[in-house]
Formats: structure tokens, C-alpha cells, sequence
């Protein structure tokens, strides 16, 4: 099983990055990393700050519920359930990149969710969220996608992703995901 | 029935739900990774309370952060709450939100949108 986590998170980053963090992902070490990363936003604008800290939120969430455990990496790394967050300067905004490993057959899923929702426009997203919330069952770990949803919403950016392939494992990708806040 | 109060903690709200008064109070931040088990208790406080007899009810919420599944998980709690409305009980929930909070005052919206009993969108600082 092969990856190379660090080169792929290097060609992320820009010449400030404010936080990363390559490892398990447990609910204490959110509890730990969000006071931090909340003062590394004193420089950004109050309006962007807000927005930067609800969706690094949902993406940090998101790799806790979704990450897909490799018992190769254990050795490497010290746990099988390995993501990786970084938080950058990217122009007068913030961008926000995770990574992950998940089985292949989600891939389809997410294509499919993202792709609709980086055709739709304000008002569109605006009511699908208002759907989503409102009629679908979803569980802790989502699955109606609703976290996608109000990212883009609350963006107005298009959200950008990419599967990579795994070597010596092809029922794993390497998900990779971006989102601007500006 | 009893007097629900829960502290405030890093990524959980105050929460207070008062029989006596008919005052439900929820304020703070709610970005746990686990929303369901955390509003469970409420959802069923709820469901006992809206057995009691016919009382004039009110919600105070003002929230810092969400993270969608809280989102998910207020909207249950507004929708016991609608049931009560739609028996005949006199449900108000206020929805705070900073001045220049423009997402939080949109959720507002998005709940009176979803909701028919009456939400008042509230420019304060605090309650």
C-alpha cells in the first residue's frame, strides 16, 4: 500500500500555512486543535474568520467519521485511520485541504454529489440545503452530503476534488479534497 | 417533570429547559461529533413535556457555531415543538444572531422556511 502523503500535502501548500496535521484524527485532538486555530486567524478578516472556522469544523468532522482504516500504516504512523489537514493562505482568503483514504466504491458517491453541486447556483444550493435538512434521513456520519452542501453554500466557491490511486491496493483511494474561503 | 440544565463546554451549548416556566434556552456553540446522542435527551424531554397539559412555550436559541448535524438536530427539536403549535399550544422561538452574522441570521431562515409555527429572527448581542 503506497501513498506519499507528504509530497501530495506539500504541493497544497502555499507560502503561509497556518495549520496542518497529518495523523489519527480522535475527538481529542480536535478539542485540541481548534483554540489554535483560532488564533492563527487573528490576521483575517472578521467576516472570513467566521466562515473559515465553521467549515474547518466540518472538515475536520468529517475526516473523525470518514476515514478509512489501513493496517499497513500503522507501523508508519502509530494508527491505521491516517487524514491529513491543512489550512493556508491563498490570496485575501483561506483555503482548506484535507485527505483521506476511503474504499472505492464511495468515489462514485462523491463525484456525483460535488459535480451536481458545483453546477448549481446560489439560489439552487440555497434550496437543496433547505431540502436536504428538512426531508432526508441522514445519520452522525452524514450521507446525504449536507456538510458538502452548506460548504458550498456558505463559500459560493465550486469545491474541488481528486481520487488518487493507490499502489498495491486497488479498492483504496486517496481522497482528495479542496475548499476557498475568500 | 424535571429541570433540564447542561453546562456550556468547548463544543457543546448551555442548554436549560425549564417545565415550570415553559422556557427552553439554548446558547453557545454546537459543533460535537456526535450531535444525535448529545440532543437525545432533549428530543425525549421533549416528547414528555408536549404530554403535559397546554402550556404557552418559549425557545431562546443564540448560537455561536453549528456544524450541520446540530443543524439537523435543532430542526427536530423545532418540529416537536410544531406539533405542540399545531395542538393549539403558543410556541414562540426566537432565534439570536449578531449584527453582522449574516450565516447565522440565514439559518434563521431557513428554519422559518421549513417551519409554519412562529420564529422572530433577533439582532442581539444576548439574551
Amino acid at each position: 500500500m503506497e501513498f506519499d502523503i507528504a509530497k501530495w500535502l506539500n504541493g497544497k501548500k502555499t507560502d503561509t500555512v497556518l495549520l496542518e496535521h497529518v495523523g489519527d484524527f480522535t475527538s481529542d485532538y480536535i478539542d485540541s486543535v481548534l483554540p489554535s486555530m483560532e488564533n492563527q486567524l487573528d490576521g483575517v478578516s472578521d467576516g472570513v474568520r467566521k466562515k473559515v472556522f465553521h467549515i474547518f469544523v466540518e472538515c475536520i468532522q468529517n475526516l473523525y467519521h470518514h476515514i478509512e482504516p489501513i493496517s499497513s500504516l500503522k507501523d508508519d504512523f502509530g494508527s491505521d485511520r491516517i487524514g491529513a489537514i491543512l489550512l493556508v493562505k491563498d490570496g485575501d482568503g483561506c483555503r482548506i485541504t484535507t485527505g483521506n483514504f476511503i474504499k472505492k466504491e464511495k468515489e462514485q458517491f462523491l463525484q456525483k454529489k460535488i459535480d451536481q453541486l458545483n453546477t448549481l447556483s446560489p439560489d439552487e444550493v440555497k434550496r437543496l440545503y433547505r431540502e436536504t435538512i428538512n426531508n432526508s434521513a441522514f445519520s452522525e456520519k452524514g450521507g446525504a452530503g449536507i456538510g458538502m452542501i452548506d460548504m458550498a453554500r456558505k463559500t459560493g466557491n465550486k469545491l474541488n476534488y481528486k481520487f488518487y490511486p493507490v499502489k498495491g491496493d486497488s479498492n483504496i483511494l486517496f481522497y482528495s479534497f479542496d475548499v476557498l474561503i475568500n | 417533570m424535571e429541570k433540564i440544565t447542561i453546562e456550556e463546554s468547548s463544543k457543546t451549548p448551555f442548554i436549560s429547559m425549564d417545565p415550570e416556566k415553559g422556557l427552553i434556552e439554548i446558547k453557545g456553540r454546537s459543533i460535537p461529533e456526535n450531535s444525535l446522542e448529545f440532543y437525545k435527551p432533549l428530543i425525549e424531554w421533549l416528547s414528555e413535556y408536549s404530554e403535559n397539559e397546554l402550556k404557552a412555550t418559549q425557545v431562546k436559541i443564540k448560537l455561536e457555531y453549528f456544524n450541520t448535524s446540530s443543524s439537523k438536530c435543532i430542526l427536530d427539536i423545532f418540529k416537536r415543538l410544531e406539533v405542540m403549535y399545531r395542538k393549539g399550544w403558543t410556541v414562540e422561538i426566537f432565534w439570536y444572531y449578531d449584527e453582522d452574522d449574516e450565516d447565522m441570521y440565514e439559518s434563521g431562515e431557513d428554519y422559518q422556511s421549513i417551519l409554519t409555527c412562529p420564529i422572530s429572527l433577533v439582532e442581539n448581542k444576548t439574551f
